[in-house]
């Protein structure tokens, strides 16, 4: 089980984060629903360790990961909202920053990165990539050491209907062994995807279940 | 990219070399008079000099009791150049005997106060016929009044005249110049040889620029995420960008060696003009290049975009060069501009390189003060190491602020 408790966050005087609380079961999709601007990143920079929370709590099995560094690191994957590959490299190249030859060729004829469909490309130059191939590698970067919970920072944002489920193919894959993901989200696709919602709004995380009323969704939102 | 900076470089520093602006310094100069203070005829010849109406507009008069004082300050910049005037001098002036002179002492860069005193001395060799001639009339009134015979007057005028004549021509070589080279002891060539091997040194890190081309917030975030904190991954990064420094600087001093040894590029003295620090001190410019690696990541990590990267590193190196000494002599700045330039990284980087030469590239262990800096090479070293720390630990700082906003 993984526990968020308390999480807060101020901007000089600005509180952006107002003690941020919820669980995620494992093989659980939670998604952050949020305006722009409403702390979502920032959220999820916090469990990633990118920035230090003014409080909380973030433990996975009741291990506290915001003091212990290395164990964060091994349990949590993180993929930003931007491409962070290094565009002059390939996809084996950017895959070798993270994984032992060994490993990596096991992982792409039956492993997760197979899945991801990364062996199709290992040649490709990041710069002559896809959008969708470049998601798929991030995360194929992301989930090395094998994590229980992965951070998505609007994952989908700008790519195809096609590339989207192939991404969402994986996401279903990763969910069926146990997996644990917190998905920062406007896309419906994705809401729909979740097993349970929040809304962050004035600093504050309100539980939200979409029920098909968009314009409700976005009343809230506002 | 390297073949066009090291050809830029030389292009520059033969321009400054030769440029009239060098040549002819119109400036107000410090001249220092070393002496004893004790002396009431040295203190009237200073209170002469500075009265002056022509030297008064030209010169600082500065009094030295100590030789040694007068040779810092010289080197240091602070005098233009120094005259010293021994008892034995003051003595042989007042006996009109010419068996001692003068001795001056200039840097070669102060080829515009060598005029001044040249100038000067006329005025004083002017001064003593007016004085002379004055001398031999008073000398002829009294012996008339006196009721000597005009043949013993003739005589006495005649010998006294002979006197006045033969210190006359003495003092034409009242002073002996001795040039200390253009600072801190380096001849000209030594000098603009290490300050433009330096410039060179600097402008070799935008060989290097690439490195920080297409780089994302994102990748440092990610890497963050991954364990890889801002610390790490400047020090990953650093030591990556010196190695890619320090293999250009090689690959080049690789070819001026070869060129040296089919003798392609002309010597002097069996040194090349330009290169001869570097190629003698392979190993000890390696600290150099750390140093200047570190600013350059450390400009290169604060700016953002190439052609902004570029440009400010190009002017802050420029700008820095400049009143380090690189283009000009040290003492053509003032104090304050002078002081700055010596304790900015190129002058520290400047003052290490001079240390080097002065000693002859003996070892670091040395611990040989420099005359007149009074810094030594392990000191030098001392505070380069530090502005390598500053600038790595300002350049974790940006990236810390990077990868949390």
């Amino acid at each position: 089980m993984i526990e968020i408790k308390g999480v807060t966050k101020n901007y000089g005087k600005k509180q952006v984060l107002k003690g941020v609380t919820f669980d995620v079961a494992p093989g659980e999709i939670v998604g952050i629903l949020g305006a722009n601007g409403s702390g979502k990143s920032t959220l999820l920079s916090i469990l990633a360790g990118l920035q230090r929370s003014n409080g909380g709590y973030f433990a996975i099995d009741g291990k506290d990961l915001l003091g212990d560094s290395k164990l964060r690191n091994k349990k949590v994957a993180y993929v930003p909202q931007e491409n962070p590959l290094i565009e002059e490299l390939n996809a084996w190249d950017n895959l070798r920053m993270w994984y032992d030859a060994k490993t990596l060729k096991a992982e792409l004829k039956n492993g997760m990165l197979k899945l991801l469909g990364i062996d199709e490309f290992l040649k490709v130059p990041v710069s002559k990539m896809s959008g969708g191939m470049k998601k798929r590698l991030t995360i194929g970067c992301a989930m090395n050491g094998g994590p229980e919970l992965m951070l998505l920072d609007e994952p989908t944002a700008a790519l195809d209907m096609v590339c989207r489920n192939e991404i969402y193919d994986y996401f279903e894959s990763f969910r069926s062994t146990g997996g644990s993901m917190i998905i920062s989200t406007h896309e419906l696709q994705e809401i729909e995807l979740c097993n349970k919602c929040y809304i962050l709004k004035d600093g504050v995380l309100h539980p939200y279940t979409y029920d098909g009323d968009l314009q409700h969704l976005i009343g809230i939102l506002e | 990219m390297t073949v066009v900076v090291g050809l830029a470089v030389s292009a520059i520093g033969y321009a400054i070399v030769n440029s009239e602006s060098y040549k002819d310094q119109h400036m107000r100069y410090k001249l220092g008079i070393v002496g004893s203070t004790d002396s009431n005829m040295l203190t009237m010849g200073v209170n002469l000099l500075k009265n002056d109406d022509d030297s008064r507009f030209m010169l600082d008069i500065v009094r030295f009791d100590d030789e040694d004082d007068a040779r810092a300050a010289l080197r240091n910049g602070k005098v233009s150049a120094y005259v010293l005037i021994t008892d034995e001098f003051l003595n042989s002036v007042n006996a009109l005997s010419d068996d001692i002179s003068l001795e001056y002492f200039a840097t070669s860069g102060q080829r515009g106060i060598t005029g001044v005193m040249i100038d000067e001395l006329a005025d004083i060799a002017s001064e003593l016929v007016v004085s002379s001639e004055k001398g031999l009339l008073v000398l002829e009134e009294d012996l008339r009044n006196a009721g000597f015979p005009s043949e013993a007057i003739n005589a006495q005028v005649d010998q006294l005249l002979l006197l006045y004549v033969g210190a006359m021509i003495a003092r034409g070589n009242m002073a002996e110049f001795s040039e200390l080279g253009l600072a801190n002891g380096l001849t000209t060539p030594e000098y603009y040889s290490i300050s433009l091997s330096l410039f060179f040194l600097l402008l070799m890190s935008f060989c290097s620029i690439s490195f920080f081309l297409g780089k994302k917030k994102a990748t440092y975030q990610f890497i963050s995420a991954k364990g890889l904190g801002a610390g790490r991954q400047i020090l990953a990064e650093f030591f990556a960008y010196f190695l890619m420094n320090l293999f250009c600087v090689e690959l080049i001093l690789f070819f001026v060696r070869k060129l040296v040894e089919r003798n392609i590029i002309p010597t002097q003295n069996g040194e090349i003009i330009g290169d001869t620090i570097l190629i003698k001190s392979e190993f000890n410019i390696i600290l150099v290049v750390i140093l200047f690696s570190a600013l350059a990541f450390f400009i290169f990590e604060v700016v953002t975009g190439v052609i902004n990267k570029f440009l400010a590193a190009f002017i802050l190196y420029i700008g820095m060069a400049y009143i380090s000494g690189y283009f000009y002599p040290k003492s053509f700045f003032p104090d304050g501009l002078r002081i700055l330039g010596i304790n900015l990284p190129t002058g520290v980087a400047f003052a290490y390189m001079e240390g080097l030469k002065r000693e002859s590239f003996s070892t670091l262990s040395s611990s040989k003060m420099l005359v007149g800096e009074y810094v030594s090479i392990p000191g030098c070293i001392f505070m380069m190491a530090n502005y390598t720390l500053i600038f790595i630990l300002g350049s974790v700082f940006i990236r810390g602020r990077k990868i949390r906003k």
